[in-house]
């Protein structure tokens, strides 16, 4: 980096006259009357002296020698300074962007830029006695140019059609820390008017823009193409979204669109959703207008991260036609966690879990509870009671698809005639659904579920036995011991800290009852498990235990009682939140909330330029959520065609025996050769028997942002104009015209007075002037 | 046991009505499997009697009345007994519902309030029955609303809707029975969304006291063996409230009983 010297002129003597005597006022005014008094004496000796010439000019010389005398008075002496003067700096910036290539007439704006350049050089010359000059080019950054006059050529060599970008506010926060705390007497700033950044799309200067032109402090004058409107086309100038969305809620997304040269009609913009279209509106076009709002509401109907793109029709005659589409991300997540909760008789375990549930806004919960039973002997009138029917074929045969979550809570399906839908909730998790199984009389085996196709997807295998007797139920209290798996998995995860969640897991509240299983499944976790009880195989008897069951999830917990966590644990001074935390934990881990994936795919950046690697981050987790180090992983990039979902697409990458390191991630560059919707998918058999998967979207853009935007906007030219008393003129403007700023950095080297009341030639003065009236009076006869 | 009242004329039904409700009954619940059990003593659903300083066993035998009732009426596992606790003692939280009768003033020390206090900020629910003769006792009245102050000086009682979920948990109510019928309604103190504290003055418990044979040992007022079947309602519902909360205010069973059953409630705000 090269700065321009700050040559100062040499320097010079500046005198100024100035009085050293005079004093207070009444001695001012005393000395005046006095001479007055004399002066007029002088008159009144002198009125009858004849002729008139000889009576003036005695009275004349008197009134010299008065005045002589008044000024010794004042002391006049000479003030002698020695100064030197700084220069200040004449900035020239050059835009060389892409967009500067563009047609401007007959010529490029290019051309007109290289042509004012050289209109400006004599100009720039003619300021060398008070300025120095400092010369730049600009895009996405500041870098140097040769001195104008000096090299012309040179210049015209470097000011070239090529930076993919244009910052025009970054490159002024640029040239503000190279000149920081030197004084720039303007700025000449040559641009088509297209900033690229954010700041070119605002209505009004950002606070931080403000800032730079307070310490630039300078005049910034544009000589600009901007508002050119002799070229045709259309843009998708910019696109308002959220990144997220909420599932079957509707949701909106505004896009700018730019018509620049189409004097009037109608231009189709369409929606699109991983490339189907959505909807479509159309914008009736008026010559005075160049901005339209287009906006779309719509309805996301399925989880996951979505390409939503924003087209317009290519007209006729175009300029660019790839800014016509801009494509956003859009994660579509869900709004409310959608429970069921059955419970087979009211109990204080069901009153904490529904009101856990109840509580939480983000839960839309559905009860259910079983208040009556065969044995009850009291008979009961439906016009006496509140009781209505329990919905089985509606909630399982047509409504569970609907639901996120189903829990069983102590619940007997058999009095219920709800055999036949115990393949649908066996299906419903298979398909992703949640399924958790709390255990009671009425639960598991006590239940009655052996051998029904709700065994499949539970993670424990239970006894053949039913309802409650030695092989299904124990009655003893116990404290749930943390396994290993328990130690690192969410869902028994009460404090971050590994030690401190230890502790308080061997400090909880002993459980009361188990329902007793066989053992769990091989491909299960279990995370809490029984002091002393033990399986069929000699392991201790799971307590907590979760399984990945096709696409869904499911848990047991083999007890009734994790209220003890809140109610008793409260009673007896423990911390009853962490019944409350459990419990979220293990629903989120249930809905597969994504921050609680095994396999997290991330791509660094949403948008990625053709010809540019997309740096993917894959991290993955055993089931039992420590990094899982060293695991093979299989990651698969697909380019979507219009119309594809997950996996689908055509596959250009696929690495099946990546592996993860120490930490469980692994980097990988995806390369981008072609615009698109690019989906990475990875995969781990971190789970037995299945992948877990992660997949994220990003999309690969051969849309150069230099012409996103063809036309300039003049605002923010303006506004940096008016807030640095600048101005804004055509690339034909005058730069003679330019107003910029004196050298204002004066530095005094030494200061002097020079006395003139006491010279030698003043006291002749006034010898002379008694001696000439003495001698007139003399010859005149008047002594 | 329990014995038929002999003027429950109303409640008794002959064969071919018993057969319609329990068609009806069967087709709406469909009654639940094996009697309900709990897997532990403690998982079994118990009613708290509280012992104080002061008459608290006035109306003998009431508690187990209503374990007895809710044995046979709901699908609640009720342990075999109620349970009488201190308030300090740690078996307070062997359940959330507890009923403290009386029919004179008393006290609580700081540790008791101090205790009941934290129970019910943990959960629990708690039944102030006035047990007075011939009216609600003043001195009970007074002590019940003096305790309840100190305990949550920012809470005050108020009159229990009738429209709140309390008078259909599980019985369709239209006040609050007891073994007389001196004030049409009960009052609530509410901790978050839902009742604590419930004061009644109607003398619940009389109307399930009874005698070590089983015999009921009151006749309630003005309304006999009815009024009775009725206090057994709220008694159930009250222990339904306990356990369910606003479970009967879900959209699913508003809607049900609103244009199913013609029901007139506003539904909760």
């Amino acid at each position: 980096m090269t700065l321009p010297l700050l040559a100062a002129l040499e320097p010079t003597t500046e005198r100024t006259l100035t009085f050293l005597g005079g004093g207070e006022l009444w001695l001012d005014v005393a000395v005046w009357a006095l001479g007055a008094l004399v002066l007029g004496l002088t008159v009144w000796n002198h009125r009858r002296l004849l002729p008139v010439r000889r009576r003036l000019g005695m009275i004349a010389l008197r009134a010299a020698l008065v005045l002589t005398l008044i000024l010794i008075f004042y002391q006049p002496a000479f003030l002698e300074e020695r100064v030197a003067v700084h220069k200040n700096t004449v900035v020239v910036l050059a835009d060389s962007s892409e967009s500067m290539g563009l047609p401007h007439g007959p010529t490029t704006r290019l051309e007109l830029e290289r042509k004012l350049l050289e209109r400006m050089a004599p100009w720039l010359d003619g300021l060398r006695d008070g300025h120095d000059l400092a010369f730049y080019r600009f895009g996405d950054h500041l870098a140097d140019l040769p001195d104008l006059a000096k090299d012309p050529d040179a210049v015209r060599e470097a000011v070239k059609a090529e930076a993919t970008e244009t910052r025009i506010v970054d490159t002024l926060g640029e040239l503000r820390d190279r000149f920081r705390n030197q004084d720039i007497g303007g700025v000449v700033l040559l641009t088509d008017g297209i900033d690229t950044s954010g700041a070119g799309r605002r209505a009004t200067l950002g606070l931080d823009t403000q800032a730079v032109l307070r310490d630039l402090d300078a005049p910034i004058y544009s000589f600009t193409t901007a508002g050119d409107d002799s070229v045709k086309d259309i843009s998708v100038a910019h696109v308002a979204y959220n990144n997220f969305a909420f599932l079957l809620n509707a949701t909106s997304l505004d896009a700018t669109i730019e018509v620049h040269g189409y004097a009037s009609g109608t231009i189709p913009v369409h929606l699109t959703e991983n490339g189907q279209l959505v909807a479509t509106q159309d914008v009736v076009v008026s010559p005075l207008e160049r901005d339209y709002k287009v906006h779309f509401d719509f309805v996301p109907k399925k989880l996951g991260k979505h390409v939503f793109g924003v087209e317009a029709e290519r007209q006729p005659d175009e300029i660019y036609a790839k800014n016509n589409l801009k494509q956003v991300i859009i994660n579509i997540v869900r709004d409310k966690i959608r429970v069921v909760q059955i419970v087979g008789q009211p109990s204080w375990d069901e009153r904490y879990l529904r009101n856990l549930l109840k509580e939480n806004p983000n839960v839309d919960l559905v009860s259910f509870f079983i208040l009556v039973n065969r044995f009850n002997l009291r008979p009961l009138s439906t016009r006496d009671t509140s009781l209505i029917p329990f919905p089985a074929q509606e909630l399982f045969a047509e409504e569970l698809g609907g639901f996120d979550l189903l829990i069983f809570q102590n619940f007997n399906y058999g009095p219920f005639q709800t055999r036949q839908y115990l393949p649908f909730i066996a299906q419903f998790v298979k398909d992703g659904g949640a399924f958790a199984m709390v255990g009671g009389p009425l639960s598991l085996s006590a239940g009655g579920y052996y051998g029904t196709p709700i065994t499949d997807v539970l993670p424990v295998e239970i006894p053949p036995s039913f309802g409650a007797a030695e092989d299904t139920l124990d009655t003893q209290p116990f404290t749930p011991v943390l396994t290993e798996s328990g130690r690192f998995h969410p869902i028994t995860r009460l404090a971050l800290e590994p030690a401190t969640n230890k502790a308080i897991w061997n400090d909880i509240t002993p459980l009361e009852g188990q329902n007793l299983v066989t053992r769990a499944r091989q491909d299960a976790v279990t995370l809490l498990e029984h002091p002393r009880l033990k399986t069929a195989d000699g392991d201790p008897q799971p307590v907590v235990s979760v399984r990945e069951v096709g696409e869904g999830r499911s848990m047991v917990v083999t007890t009734d009682s994790t209220w003890h966590w809140a109610f008793k644990a409260g009673g007896a001074g423990k911390d009853p939140q962490n019944y409350e935390s459990f419990w979220w934990n293990a629903i989120r881990w249930l809905i597969k909330d994504p921050e609680l994936d095994l396999v997290k795919v991330k791509v660094l950046k949403e948008s990625v330029p053709v010809g540019q690697p997309a740096q993917a981050l894959i991290t993955v987790f055993r089931a039992d959520y420590r990094p899982a180090a060293n695991q093979e992983v299989g990651v698969v990039v697909r380019r979507r065609g219009p119309g594809d979902g997950r996996g689908e697409g055509e596959e250009i990458l696929r690495v099946p025996d990546a592996k993860t390191d120490a930490a469980g991630e692994l980097r990988l560059d995806v390369p981008v050769d072609r615009a698109g919707i690019y989906e990475v998918d990875a995969s781990s058999r971190v789970v037995t028997g299945r992948a877990a998967e992660g997949m994220d979207l990003f999309v690969g853009t051969d849309s150069n942002p230099e012409y996103d935007r063809v036309v300039g906007d003049a605002r923010l030219l303006d506004n940096l104009a008016q807030a640095s008393q600048g101005a804004v003129f055509g690339f034909d403007g005058d730069p003679t015209q330019l107003q910029l700023k004196e050298p204002q950095v004066i530095r005094v080297k030494s200061r002097q007075h020079k006395e003139l009341w006491n010279a030698w030639w003043v006291l002749l003065l006034v010898a002379g002037l008694f001696g000439f009236e003495w001698w007139l009076r003399r010859r005149y006869g008047y002594l | 046991m329990y014995r038929r009242p002999d003027d429950a004329s109303s409640l008794r039904v002959n064969r071919r009505q018993f057969l319609a409700r329990a068609a009806a009954t069967g087709a709406l619940v469909a009654l639940g499997g094996p009697a309900a059990r709990a897997i532990g003593p403690l998982q079994a659903t118990t009613v708290l009697r509280i012992r104080y300083k002061g008459n608290w066993s006035v109306n003998r035998g009431a508690a187990e009345a209503l374990h007895e009732e809710l044995r046979l009426r709901t699908s609640v596992a009720m342990a075999d007994a109620p349970l009488t606790v201190d308030l300090t003692s740690p078996r307070m939280y062997d359940s959330l519902f507890a009923i403290l009768a009386g029919d004179e003033a008393f006290t609580l020390n700081d540790d008791e309030r101090g205790a009941l206090a934290r129970w019910l900020g943990l959960g629990g629910v708690l039944l102030f029955d006035n047990a007075g003769r011939t009216a609600p006792s003043d001195g009970f009245d007074k002590s019940a609303r003096r305790e309840l102050q100190k305990m949550f000086p920012q809470e005050t009682l108020g009159r229990v809707s009738p429209d709140h979920v309390l008078y259909r948990t599980f019985y369709r109510l239209d006040y609050p029975a007891g073994r007389a019928i001196h004030k049409p309604y009960v009052e609530g103190l509410s901790i978050g969304k839902r009742f604590a504290a419930i004061l009644d003055g109607n003398d619940l418990t009389g109307a399930l006291a009874r005698d070590e044979v089983g015999r009921f040992t009151n006749v309630p007022t003005p309304g006999g063996e009815n009024q009775r079947e009725m206090a057994i309602r709220f008694g159930v519902n009250l222990m339904l409230y306990a356990s369910c909360l606003h479970y009967k205010d879900d959209q699913v069973h508003l809607d049900y009983l609103l244009h199913s059953r013609k029901w007139k409630i506003r539904p909760p705000q």
